[in-house]
């Protein structure tokens, strides 16, 4: 038995450091100012969609006529499109669209992948083969062209989209999992955790997964970004979300006849589209930073 | 009954450029509380024969051709899956070689020993909690350091962390591979001492592999010496350091310069081991031994039985009797310069006294 001693200092370590984990990961995290940068902008980005309704004095489906293609302004600071609706009001709505698809799309295809890329590089042999053919065959495919097949399929809106989103990232999350999964499973530590009798879904799931986790969520964030861009083509074709439903592929789309006339039509939503990427881009880079304890304190 | 009995163990690598016959038919038993060591070169089978003992060969490629290793009366390599759970950690355990490779990298190391634990039923969290420090109590490692990370951790602190991971379970059999190779040696001394200790402690009995005589001359009570996948020599490490009877023994001792005597060229054993792929017919030793004749290339020797549980694998097998190389020229050549050593292990022992000793 450890004796009172040892003991009062292991509680004293875990009264100081029961929010250690967190703390050092916000503290790595808060050190990247791009980072951090991209985190607000995202927090924005995320409180504008949900409280859109109450931010400004427009709806973003009322057609006003009068005020129809205005340049910005005070009164509408991203101006107005050809039937008077105030931009910024719309690509504040278009963004709840492009988040919540993404992110439902994303987690869909990680989902997947995890199942996938770990029978497959866990395990290996005949099951390894025949998900990895399969996912080459999917890889093969462009992924706008797969998502606009798989969305023709399916039909239109939200949770089909983001099904149409999920299916081409599942080739490269499960691509990149299983590559590190492989790499892992042969190392020591593993073998050591073998030794002292860990079944294999708890190696797996506490042993090889966090191991991989930071490529992963460097994947993740990339694909956030990625499907916003592909969610915004799928509309501006037409075939994601229909309008009225404001979404920044289809306000670009829209706006591409006033190109010309009046840029900020598509400026705007274009600027959206760029900035929401970047920003997951940014935040990508520095949760891995964060959350790998064996960068520097 | 022995607490380990490995019978007939034979383990070959089926790969691509050919199959590797890893170990050859080995047999050796473990008691109860007893400290073994097993000694031979980089290549001779003794990580294999570990890892075989907890059933974690990869295979393919590795293929246990034949052979049964007993543990407490049942077959480990006929268990079912969570069969051999319930073994691994609890009843044997292992310590890996290099301490930097066998720690995760992204769980603390409390984590890490209470789950050593709790993979065995029965035991709580908070259960598991208590266990952990007081293992690290036990490796001296203070009990606030378990919310760090294995890189906050030196290279002999990092092996403490593994010895109390691997003893946590409290394991009746622990596997040892060569736990201080990676490290240095004012380190090696202290993490020998420590597992020594703790072995003794709970009774554990322990396999320590290694390619060190010293180690085994200080750790162990009975020694094999592994050569291509054989055991050429097995008995009590008295036996073994003072009555060496195979020339591959003796040259393993000849290779070890003396501490207070001047040497000026390193005695080796010459050549190099059989390539496993191919290896020769006769006695595996035959083409480097100085003894050897055509019974040796056309023959393998069988165990000899040398009393008192010392055996050999040498149809030459002369207790004690000094070994001389020849050297470039053809002339013999003992471990000083010419002059005949009565037997080096006894000299390394500290037994003996001087090259003319005896």
């Amino acid at each position: 038995m450890p004796n009172g001693d040892v003991m009062s200092a292991y509680l004293s370590g875990e009264e100081v450091k029961r929010h250690g984990k967190f703390y050092f990961m916000a503290k790595r995290f808060c050190r990247n100012k791009a980072a951090v940068v991209a985190l607000t902008f995202i927090i924005l980005l995320i409180l504008g969609a949900v409280f859109c309704d109450y931010l400004t004095p427009y709806d973003y489906a009322e057609q006003n006529l009068a005020e129809a293609k205005q340049l910005p302004s005070a009164a509408h600071i991203f101006g107005t499109d050809d039937f008077g609706r105030d931009i910024f009001t719309r690509i504040l709505r278009g963004a709840r669209v492009s988040l919540l698809v993404s992110l439902m799309g994303v987690l869909m295809s990680t989902a997947a992948a995890l199942v996938l890329g770990s029978i497959a590089g866990y395990y290996g042999g005949k099951a390894d083969n025949l998900i990895m053919r399969f996912m080459d065959i999917l890889i093969s495919i462009p992924g706008l062209l797969l998502s606009m097949t798989v969305s023709a399929a399916l039909g239109t809106g939200m949770v089909k989209t983001a099904i149409a989103m999920a299916i081409p990232g599942v080739a490269q999350l499960t691509r990149q999992l299983r590559s590190s999964i492989m790499m892992l499973k042969d190392s020591e530590y593993i073998e050591a955790a073998k030794a002292f009798g860990g079944s294999d879904i708890h190696i797996l799931w506490n042993h090889v997964l966090p191991n991989c986790l930071s490529p992963l969520i460097v994947q993740f964030t990339l694909s956030l970004g990625s499907s916003i861009m592909c969610i915004s083509g799928l509309s501006f074709l037409g075939l994601g979300v229909q309008p009225p439903t404001p979404e920044w592929g289809n306000m670009v789309a829209a706006g591409q006849d006033y190109l010309r006339t009046y840029p900020h039509m598509v400026i705007f939503p274009g600027l959206a589209v760029m900035c929401a990427m970047l920003a997951f881009n940014l935040l990508g880079d520095g949760l891995r930073d964060a959350l790998d304890p064996r960068m520097k304190q | 009954m022995s607490l380990l009995e490995i019978k007939n163990l034979e383990i070959r690598f089926n790969t691509d450029a050919g199959v590797v016959h890893a170990v050859n038919g080995i047999n050796l038993t473990i008691e109860e509380g007893e400290s073994f060591g097993l000694v031979g070169e980089t290549g001779a089978g003794k990580t294999t024969t570990a890892l075989a003992i907890l059933n974690l060969l990869q295979s393919p490629p590795a293929e246990i051709v034949s052979g049964e290793i007993i543990y407490k009366g049942q077959d480990i390599l006929k268990m079912s899956k969570n069969k051999l759970r319930e073994i691994r950690g609890e009843e044997i355990s292992m310590i890996f070689q290099d301490p930097m490779t066998s720690l995760n990298p992204v769980m603390t190391i409390g984590e890490q020993i209470m789950e050593a634990v709790k993979y065995h039923s029965g035991k709580s969290a908070a259960d598991a909690q208590l266990r952990m420090l007081e293992m690290l109590e036990k490796v001296r490692i203070p009990a606030e350091r378990s919310y760090d990370y294995p890189h906050q951790f030196s290279g002999g602190m990092k092996q403490r962390v593994v010895i109390a991971e691997a003893l946590a379970a409290n394991p009746a059999l622990l596997l040892a591979d060569e736990p201080t190779t990676a490290l240095d040696v004012t380190i090696q001394a202290q993490v020998l001492d420590m597992i020594s200790s703790l072995q003794k402690e709970n009774k554990t009995a322990m396999l320590l592999i290694t390619h060190d005589l010293g180690v085994v001359a200080e750790t162990c009570k009975r020694a094999a010496i592994m050569y291509a996948g054989e055991i050429v020599e097995i008995g009590t490490v008295e036996q073994i350091f003072d009555s060496t009877a195979h020339p591959y023994t003796k040259g393993l001792f000849n290779s070890i310069p003396s501490l207070d005597k001047k040497t000026d060229r390193l005695m080796p054993i010459r050549g190099l081991m059989p390539d496993p792929m191919d290896l020769p017919k006769g006695c595996k030793f035959a083409p480097r031994c100085p003894y050897a004749d055509e019974s040796c290339i056309n023959e393998c020797p069988p165990l000899k039985d040398l009393g008192e549980g010392h055996y050999c694998k040498c149809h030459h097998a002369d207790k004690g009797a000094p070994l001389y190389f020849p050297d470039e020229k053809g002339n013999e050549l003992a471990y000083e310069h010419g002059l005949p050593v009565s037997n080096p292990g006894n000299d390394f022992l500290g037994k003996g006294d001087g090259p003319n000793g005896k």
